[in-house]
């Protein structure tokens, strides 16, 4: 008896086996087929425009990815959970113009201007935090309220351009690493965005976060089943509250950055297009059902979006029909996923 | 041809990846006649309803239904339009609506040519009309949800009617039921008789097979092992029919030396469960036996915190405690196994490695980082330990067969060192292989001392590897038996309420 017991076990085995080697296909093959995807975007926009592989092009790429990168890194934590943060831009928009308001009557050290902005994205952060972790509303309408809510204060607080004067916060919004110009003065590089040095830095801190830490365990545990995790002493409410903070003053960061950027802070700055940090997430392959999904594809999906756009630009496509495009690579890339993982079939 | 019976069902096969669940079964039901089904946990009726429902298709068997077949292909759409119906345990209401719309889902009388409306007033009549025949004093109009379990289980054996029923499946109708309630159902089951429909009554509770049906069927380990005129037959008989199995070489009782009570419960009360008294001793496994609602898995959830615990007091190695979440229960010694595997005991999408350190999360630090050696180490120690059989420890746990599943649960567990381990219906779901693996776990660890509590309602298995089994029935307990006592009848007997003869 013990002999067909095993012959079946081997084979049930094997059949496993080759299960997980398709599940691990397919967990890969989602980042690899982003990256192709990158690259063929890439190749086409290249023959658009001549403009398009020169390194000050990419440099300006990256200048403008840098505000993307950190919002979707932000809330990639949050995301995995099932959870949902919406209110970012609102968030960036009531940070920024507070700093830069304050800053620009008491010219504050560049510490204290950041201080105001961590403090401030944490403060946001938790109000998403309080209603979600812990008043258990849907992430959804709790992050929809306070993203009105903060918009209004933004509003509130100043309700012109408030420009930002200050020439090292204009740096870090602006200034570029290394740039190499000609013995006649004629630029051969441009120069790595300093912006763009501070996204990847915080990318790769949350990618590290989510990799490698206790923390990021945690937060794939419970996105994957809560109540299971919560039996089995993982305290969700507390690391989904840490998500939401992360969300929050990445947002705050993310908001102030910009208006660095741009030279000034604007009440509306961000409005209307709360939804692309969600878009370039899930384009990375993260699944709104949460436990799905990761840091690479959130990168990824941001260089899709972001070399979209330029490509665009550079082919002087206004940017109100440039959303034609990027609602069709988001819709398209969502249903690749769902014809390759054989959910049609099934049904 | 011969329209004597209502319901023919002719040499049904189901075969499952390895488990023949349905082996040549026959079944036949009158017009007006009500068949009960009687059987264990995993002796097919289930399976056999879903093949009549069309929920599960089979190539090997028959249907007919007035004597016409009925192929395998239709759907279960077809079959109900047909005339078959299934209430099934879980109630398929919709809440937020009024008890008119739920009586005539799927079929609202509308009105108008070109736009077509809901008709109102004929759903109100027709409902009203349908309500009055069978004496329900319900308004029509009335949300779903305002109605108790009981009443919402009657709109949905009205819905069937209202659909000119002619064959009625009720799988364990009155396992949500008080007594009064029951006796409403009955009434309904007779009017329903006498409109000729053909009853199907799904329960493992005998007094109410001898209460409500006419024939009884016995099915065991997808077999129909007997068909008896209600008349004909006695309780034992139907007990010894049911249970009928060898049983000897599935269990590898061994004996271990039982020590000093370690877990004690007096008196608690949670929810249904009341007045509940036990305790577990050192190297003991002690089975909690009873069937689906008769309290044992509240009384256990209430005891370590996961359920509200109403009264009673809770002693763990002669010191009074009280848990206030499974979570400081385990930090505490005692870990519990719950039953539903998928939603409460595995993040399916995670890997197995993931699932078994989760318990011991924050001790597998190295600084800031997950110490990933230590983890490793840890897992494929306990992977050994527990011979789950995974191609490799970071595989989706989904990938896995039940019983490894199971084992990773378990495992999770271990790694806590609890002093008591409680599994819930530790076996349902997994195959016997898998089953006498989880019983030699059981054993092993009562030889380290540990106290094990196995819930089970199939009893079997609990006289198989209990060292002293304590019996549930109705939220009370109504019984204890040491090993030197165990019988199948005489446990059966306290568990199922045939004392009532």
């Amino acid at each position: 008896m013990m002999v067909t017991l095993n012959d079946k076990e081997a084979v049930e085995l094997q059949r496993n086996e080759g299960r997980s080697l398709k599940e691990k296909a397919l967990a890969a093959g989602n980042n690899l087929s982003l990256l192709i995807a990158l690259i063929a975007i890439c190749v086409v926009m290249g023959f658009t425009s001549k403009y398009f592989w020169t390194a000050e092009n990419w440099m300006t790429l990256l200048l403008m990815g840098a505000i993307l990168i950190i919002r979707a890194s932000g809330t990639t934590p949050v995301m995995l959970t099932a959870g949902l943060d919406i209110s970012q831009n609102s968030v960036g928009a009531f940070t920024a113009i507070s700093v830069a308001t304050l800053t620009y009557t008491h010219e504050y050290p560049l510490g204290v201007n950041l201080l105001i902005v961590i403090g401030m994205g944490l403060g946001l952060g938790g109000v998403n935090a309080v209603l979600i972790a812990i008043l258990k509303i849907n992430p959804l309408i709790a992050t929809l309220g306070t993203m009105m809510i903060f918009r209004g204060c933004a509003w509130a607080v100043n309700e012109k351009t408030q420009i930002i004067k200050d020439r090292v916060l204009i740096n870090m919004g602006r200034g570029r690493l290394m740039p190499l110009n000609d013995a006649d003065g004629s630029q051969i590089f441009p120069g790595i965005p300093i912006s763009a040095i501070i996204a990847i830095a915080i990318f790769l801190f949350i990618y590290w976060l989510m990799k490698y830490t206790v923390y990021g365990r945690k937060i794939y545990m419970i996105g994957g089943n809560e109540t299971a995790s919560f039996l089995s002493g993982i305290q969700a409410n507390r690391e989904k509250f840490i998500a939401y903070l992360i969300s929050g003053v990445t947002a705050g960061y993310a908001g102030f950055l910009s208006a660095c950027q741009v030279g000034a802070a604007l009440p509306q700055a961000g409005a209307g297009n709360e939804m692309n940090t969600i878009a370039a997430v899930v384009l990375g392959g993260l699944s709104l059902a949460g436990g799905k999904g990761n840091m690479i594809g959130t990168i990824l999906g941001c260089l899709i979006l972001t070399v979209i756009t330029n490509g665009l630009d550079l082919n002087q496509v206004a940017s109100q029909k440039q959303m034609i495009v990027m609602g069709a690579v988001l819709v398209l890339a969502v249903l690749l996923d769902v014809i390759r993982s054989g959910q049609l079939k099934k049904q | 041809m011969d329209n004597e019976y209502r319901l023919q069902m002719k040499g049904i096969t189901k075969q499952f990846p390895g488990v023949l669940a349905l082996d040549d079964v026959d079944l036949e039901v009158r017009p007006g006649e009500v068949l009960a089904v009687i059987g264990e946990n995993g002796a097919g009726k289930s399976t056999l309803m879903k093949i009549l429902s069309g929920a599960l298709v089979t190539e090997q068997g028959e249907v007919f239904l007035d004597g016409e077949l009925i192929g395998p292909d239709k759907t279960p759409r077809e079959r109900m339009e047909l005339g078959i119906a299934i209430i099934y345990q879980e109630l398929t209401n919709l809440d937020e609506m009024t008890v008119a719309e739920n009586l005539f889902m799927g079929d609202i009388p509308l009105k108008g040519r070109v736009i077509k409306t809901v008709d109102y007033k004929a759903l109100w009549a027709r409902s009203k009309e349908l309500l009055t025949r069978f004496n329900l004093p319900y308004d029509p109009f009335s949300l779903m949800k305002t109605l108790t379990v009981a009443e919402k289980q009657m709109v949905e054996i009205l819905r069937a009617v209202s659909r000119n029923v002619k064959v009625l499946v009720m799988d364990e109708p009155t396992s949500s039921l008080s007594e009064t309630e029951v006796a409403e159902l009955y009434e309904l089951i007779h009017e329903l008789k006498d409109r000729g429909v053909a009853i199907l009554y799904i329960s493992h509770k005998l007094d109410e097979v001898f209460a409500i049906a006419d024939r009884v069927q016995v099915m065991r380990d997808g077999k129909c092992v007997a068909v008896h005129n209600i008349g004909e037959v006695v309780t034992e008989q139907l007990v010894e029919l049911m249970v009928g199995r060898e049983i000897e070489d599935m269990y590898p009782k061994e004996e271990a030396e039982i020590g000093g009570v370690v877990l004690e419960a007096e008196h608690l009360a949670c929810q249904i469960a009341r007045d509940i008294s036990f305790n577990v001793r050192r190297g003991e496994i002690l089975g909690l036996f009873g069937l689906l609602g008769s309290g044992r898995t509240e009384a256990i959830e209430g005891m370590i915190g996961k359920l509200e615990l109403e009264e009673g007091t809770v002693r763990l190695e002669g010191q009074e405690v009280s848990f206030a979440n499974p979570i400081k229960a385990k930090d505490m010694g005692v870990a519990y196994v719950s039953a539903d595997r998928k939603k409460e005991g595995l993040v399916l999408m995670q890997t197995v490695a993931a699932n078994i350190s989760v318990t011991m999360i924050d001790e597998l630090v190295k600084g800031p980082v997950m110490d990933f050696k230590r983890e490793a180490g840890l897992v494929e120690e306990w992977i050994g330990n527990l011979n789950i059989k995974t191609p490799s420890p970071y595989v989706a746990t989904e990938s896995l067969s039940g019983g490894n599943q199971q084992k990773i649960v378990i495992a999770k567990w271990l790694l806590t060192s609890p002093k008591v381990l409680i599994l819930n219906e530790p076996t349902r779901g997994i195959d016997v292989g898998a089953k006498v693996e989880i019983y030699k776990i059981m054993e092993d660890l009562c030889k380290r001392g540990i106290a094990v509590v196995m819930i089970s309602s199939e009893l079997p298995e609990s006289i198989g590897i209990c060292d002293r089994i304590v019996v549930f029935k109705d939220g009370y307990v109504k019984g204890e038996f040491l090993r030197k006592d165990f019988t199948q009848k005489d446990i059966l007997h306290v568990a199922v309420g045939a004392d009532k003869q």
